[in-house]
């Protein structure tokens, strides 16, 4: 019962959508140039079809983003409490500096591979 | 006493193979010599021993001699534990003597020598651990070793079609391991405290106790016996699993038919008897009759494929099938004459099949093949004596006249038989018949008659008559002079047929 | 503190892991061979350590994360050796390329180190974690062989079912999470004693995470990929995943159901938490099945790995005959196999990769007449896969014969005769391989192959403890037995 504000919220998000493009596409003229017809490449002329293989590099790119996000992400919990245990025992930064020093081997591996290298 | 002479037996063979495997290889003539010689001294040295452990024995006494044990592996209650008594005393003869002959049989082999008398050494190794085991893991270890060699020998060194044959070889003999070790391993969970040990469980262990497959109890003795005959029966070739045996027989070199025919089915028996007298008395009492109808076919069958055949090879083959069976039903026939005379007949039958086989292959070396129903032939008697007389031995054995081996088993055996199956010996008898018949035909078709073909035919070298020797001097010792080996078989018997009864 | 000290093998493989990354990316040329030593003295302190965590009794650390006791320490001590083994493996193949060994070691002792903590895991995060590190890396190591297509599809299969594997563990896992609110082990399994699970959930827990531990282990129903992975990576590669995944499966079923589903004590094959599940059904099926379809497979190859790939396969299938009897003996027998089949399968493997770096081919009709070339490596071949299968005289035949005795002793009559059937058909199969092995014997089929020192060397390092485990059985099933007995509740 809770949760009717939600279904009409859902309803009219829908029908807003719907009926904004169905409207255009019932009244809306159709006068389709081989131009007009291109894909939209914020304003520059498409060179090519998109149908061909993307370079590798960006999907590296996106690993390798995804892995130190992660190390990141593993970074913020240990913030917050890190002012509380180290009153406690100094030995919660060295733990965070092995974590750290294990993804640094990693990092310091990519980078000598090259695998940061653009070309 | 604890003396180690039964596993110096066992392990010098294996000793010798292992030794084949690290020899470098000789450049030009002297190639094969070190090999060679490296392997009869091996298999000789085993074999002195067997024939000292033989002499050595105590003629009136039952119990286990030269017997060796330790605890091998104390969880699983599996103990080395080896030991001769009346029963395998015989076939640790027929080892020590075959071996060194087959080995010597196949000196001048020109390919692959080195392989080939390495596996017969362990051939050796295995035949005499599995024949002196008297734990029944150790049992089954020997026997499971010793079917693999036969793949080989028969597949690389045999005829045309000899990839099928040892194929077919293979394959029998797994399924015969298997059956036999379904049934070794419900022996040993059927006895409390778990044991191996055929001492431990001898006589009435497994009394009472049941199994319950699919539901209904089946009596584990009943079960294990006839997992146990059936794995037997498939590597002894027994009819109806023989197939596999006649083609071996056809393709396998005559060294290893000797091996197959003169060894593989005598250790076979014998561990039926083994298991059979001493697990399961009960269900022996009660299948005797069975068993001697099986053998009873068995010498029918052999002998009327036998009489049929134009290849030595073939002859002896069927003929090895039918001369078992005659042990079988001396094994069947619970009377202490039948009895001795069957372990007795396995030496026998060992011995006189031994000398037939390596008589076949002597014979298709010289021939170039093996057939004597041919029209071409005949009158080899003149041109080699000593062959023809070696051959004569061997069939007057296989034949059971008197003076030779074969007579003293045949004798006891039907003397045994007759109260309990009277059946079986007529058919005994006249399977004799029938093998008089086509052997004196085989003979004359051969040796008798005009000389006709030319081509030369050289009569037995200094080599082959030493290695003849051994098997000539032991069907003659056996058939003239039988009291000190029957002694020393009989009190065995007659104390494992008395804690039947 | 205590706590690092009895973790010490872990921590030493991860810094060789670190050291041979950063080795790889320091060094050039011909001081790349130095990482291989720098990884073998690693591997080689890890393994004395291990040793050395015997004098420790077991605990838990890191607040019960990780479980240090006997079958840990098993398993460490395996893993480890599988690991130098490997390392040596792809020294002397010339599937891996000189130039890209390190990154090969680094991927060894990093698949070796998620499988010592998989051995170790007492909650269920973390056997997560390492299964699926294990897969990863496996994932990597299948499709080594970049420019073979063979080796990209084996990846390609492996990723895939172990995915599927991954996804059907998370979800087992997470039922089992959502049931109890607890993610140790040891605290579910007191939990779940005083409040068993219903009959479903439990029914649905169970079977999730079999089939998972099942995609491990190859057993059926998840043993198809196990064929084409093994075969179509290089060699070396086949090896470590032939033992280690299947091991590293075995080491957390154990724990698993053990400690999870069983009664403390090991007596009987009570599973009194799982009510009535008929988890020995589901057992038995999978072995029989396993064991029959991997024999069977094995007999119609026409390549030397895949053939031994189906019988890794069926062994599987025998192996988890001794946890299905749930009780000392069997699972004593189960390491005892593993351990046997450490050195046969790689012993088989390796001789099987040189076999391919003279051909530059498996099949076994380019293998004929390798018994007549080098009779040194054909026979240990032979003797290796003798040893695998189980048939006297090597020491698989006790492994064997024990584990069929423990289900004999059950009165599992139908899944015994199973298992003999298979332990034939597989003994057939070994004999066609050999049978090609031998060729024509007549004729020589090509040059003789001169063995290397360093061949024989290894090849005798392999072959000594497999043969001192047949001599000393009772020794190794003693240290097996000891092993499950101090397993921690």
């Amino acid at each position: 019962m809770a949760y009717i504000p939600v279904l009409i919220l859902l309803t009219l998000g829908v029908l807003i959508g719907v009926g904004a493009l169905g409207v255009s596409a019932l009244l809306g003229p159709k006068f389709p140039t081989r131009k007009k017809d291109l894909p939209y490449e914020c304003g520059q002329t498409p060179i090519t079809d998109a149908r061909h293989r993307i370079p590798a590099r960006f999907y590296l790119v996106a690993i390798l983003f995804l892995l130190f996000d992660v190390e990141a992400i593993f970074f913020f919990p240990w913030a917050v409490v890190y002012k509380k245990y180290l009153t406690i025992n100094a030995f919660i930064l060295i733990e965070m500096a092995i974590f750290l020093a294990i993804l640094l081997v990693g990092y310091f591996y990519v980078l000598r591979k090259g695998a940061l290298e653009w070309e | 006493m604890n003396n180690h002479l039964i596993s110096l037996m066992v392990l010098l063979p294996l000793l010798g193979a292992i030794a084949q495997a690290f020899l470098p290889s000789f450049p030009g003539e002297g190639k094969d010599r070190v090999s060679r010689w490296l392997a009869i001294s091996a298999s000789i040295a085993s074999s002195f021993c067997g024939l000292v452990l033989v002499l050595s024995m105590a003629s009136e006494t039952a119990e286990l001699q030269a017997a060796e044990r330790f605890t091998w592996i104390g969880s699983y209650a599996i103990t080395y534990e080896m030991g001769l008594d009346g029963l395998n005393v015989l076939l640790v003869l027929l080892v020590s003597i075959v071996f060194p002959v087959l080995i010597a049989s196949e000196w001048n082999r020109a390919i692959g020598a080195k392989g080939m008398f390495s596996l017969f050494l362990l051939l050796q190794t295995s035949f005499a651990g599995a024949v002196c085991a008297q734990d029944l893991f150790l049992l089954f270890f020997f026997w499971a070793l010793s079917s693999l060699p036969f793949y080989f020998l028969i597949g690389i060194w045999g005829g045309e079609e000899r990839e099928s044959a040892a194929f077919r070889t293979i394959t029998t003999a797994a399924f015969g391991n298997a059956l036999l070790f379904v049934s070794l391993i419900l022996v040993y969970y059927s006895v409390e405290p778990h044991s191996f040990s055929i001492r431990d469980l001898a006589g009435t262990a497994l009394n009472g106790k049941f199994i319950s497959v699919f539901g209904s109890d089946v009596p584990i003795s009943g079960l294990a016996f006839g997992l146990a005959g059936a794995g037997l029966a498939l590597r002894a070739a027994v009819w109806p699993a023989h197939a596999w045996f006649t083609h071996a027989a056809r393709e396998a070199p005559a060294s290893v038919f000797v091996a197959l025919s003169a060894v593989t089915i005598p250790v076979a028996i014998y561990i039926f008897m083994r298991l059979s007298y001493t697990l399961f008395p009960d269900t022996l009492l009660a299948a005797a009759s069975g068993i001697v109808a099986i053998g009873a076919l068995n010498l029918l069958i052999g002998g009327i494929s036998a009489a049929a055949q134009g290849d030595l090879r073939m002859l002896g083959a069927y003929l090895c099938m039918g001369q078992a069976g005659l042990v079988l039903i001396g094994v069947g026939s619970l009377d202490s004459a039948g009895v001795v005379g069957a372990v007795y007949q396995n030496l026998a039958l060992g011995l006189g099949l031994a000398g037939f086989g390596l008589f076949a292959g002597l014979m298709s070396e010289r021939l170039g093949h093996s057939r004597f129903l041919e029209s071409g032939g005949g009158g080899l008697a003149l041109r080699g004596p000593m062959i023809a007389l070696v051959a004569g031995i061997f069939v007057a054995s296989l034949l059971a006249l008197p003076g030779f081996g074969g007579f003293i088993g045949h004798a006891l055996i039907v003397i045994g038989s007759y109260p309990a199956h009277p059946a079986a010996v007529l058919v005994a008898l006249a399977a004799l018949l029938l093998a008089t018949y086509y052997l004196f035909i085989m003979y004359r078709l051969l040796f008798l008659g005009k000389q006709n073909g030319a081509g030369s035919f050289t009569d037995l070298s200094l080599r082959e008559r030493a290695y003849l020797f051994p098997l000539v001097a032991g069907i003659v010792l056996c058939g003239m002079y039988p009291k000190p080996l029957l002694e020393l078989v009989r009190p065995t018997v007659l104390t494992l047929l008395s804690a039947m009864k | 503190m205590r706590e690092l000290i009895l973790i010490l093998p872990e921590i030493l493989l991860a810094l060789t892991l670190a050291f041979v990354i950063l080795g790889e990316v320091t060094y050039h040329g011909e001081r790349l061979r130095l990482i291989s030593v720098t990884a073998l003295l690693g591997l080689g302190s890890a393994f004395l350590q291990a040793l050395l965590a015997y004098q420790y009794g077991a605990e838990r650390v890191f607040s019960g994360t990780l479980v240090v006791d006997g079958l840990s320490l098993f398993f460490r001590l395996f893993f480890i050796a599988l690991a130098m083994i490997a390392v040596v493996m792809s020294l002397h193949s010339r599937e891996i390329a000189p130039s890209r060994r390190p990154e090969y070691i680094a991927l060894i002792t990093a698949g070796s180190l998620g499988m010592c903590i998989a051995a170790s895991a007492a909650n269920l995060l973390l056997a997560f974690l390492a299964l699926q590190f294990i897969n990863l890396v496996g994932y990597f190591l299948a499709g080594y062989s970049k420019r073979s297509p063979r080796s990209n599809e084996a990846a390609l299969k492996f990723l895939i079912v172990g995915a599927v594997a991954g996804a059907l563990l998370a979800y087992g896992m997470a039922m089992l999470f959502a049931s109890t609110q607890l993610l140790n082990i040891h605290e579910i399994h007191r939990t779940l004693v005083s409040t068993p699970l219903a009959a479903t959930a439990a029914l649905v827990i169970f079977l999730l995470l079999f089939l998972a531990l099942a995609f491990q282990m190859t057993l059926f129903p998840m043993h198809l990929w196990a064929s084409d992975v093994f075969s179509g990576a290089p060699t070396p590669a086949t090896a470590f995943l032939a033992i280690g995944v299947r091991a590293a499966g075995f080491a957390l079923a154990i724990r698993f159901l053990l400690v999870l589903f069983a009664q403390p004590a090991l007596q009987s094959g009570e599973w009194q938490v799982l009510g009535g599940v008929p988890w020995q059904g589901v057992l038995a099926l999978a072995s029989g099945v396993t064991m029959i379809a991997g024999s069977l497979l094995a007999l119609r190859q026409t390549a030397a790995k895949k053939m031994v790939a189906n019988l890794v396969v069926a062994e599987s299938g025998f192996l988890i005959m001794g946890l299905l009897v749930m009780n000392e003996i069997g699972v004593s027998a189960l390491l005892y196999n593993l351990l046997v089949q450490l050195f046969a399968i790689a012993g088989a493997f390796y001789v099987i990769s040189h076999f391919v770096n003279e051909v530059r081919s498996d099949r076994l009709t380019e293998l004929r007449g390798m018994l007549g070339r080098t009779v040194f490596q054909s026979v240990c071949l032979i003797l290796f896969l003798v040893s695998l299968i189980g048939f006297p005289p090597m020491p698989g035949f006790i492994g064997k014969f024990a584990l069929i005795g423990a289900a004999l002793q059950q009165q599992r009559i139908g899944l015994v005769s199973v298992a003999v059937l298979a332990f034939a058909l597989s003994a057939i199969a070994l004999a066609r391989l050999a049978f090609a092995l031998i060729g024509d014997f007549k004729k020589l089929s090509g040059p003789p192959i001169a063995t290397p020192l360093r061949t024989k060397i290894f090849l005798g390092f392999l072959m000594m403890p497999l043969l001192l485990t047949g001599i000393f059985a009772e020794q190794a099933l003693g240290w097996a037995t000891k092993s499950i007995g101090s397993i921690l509740w």
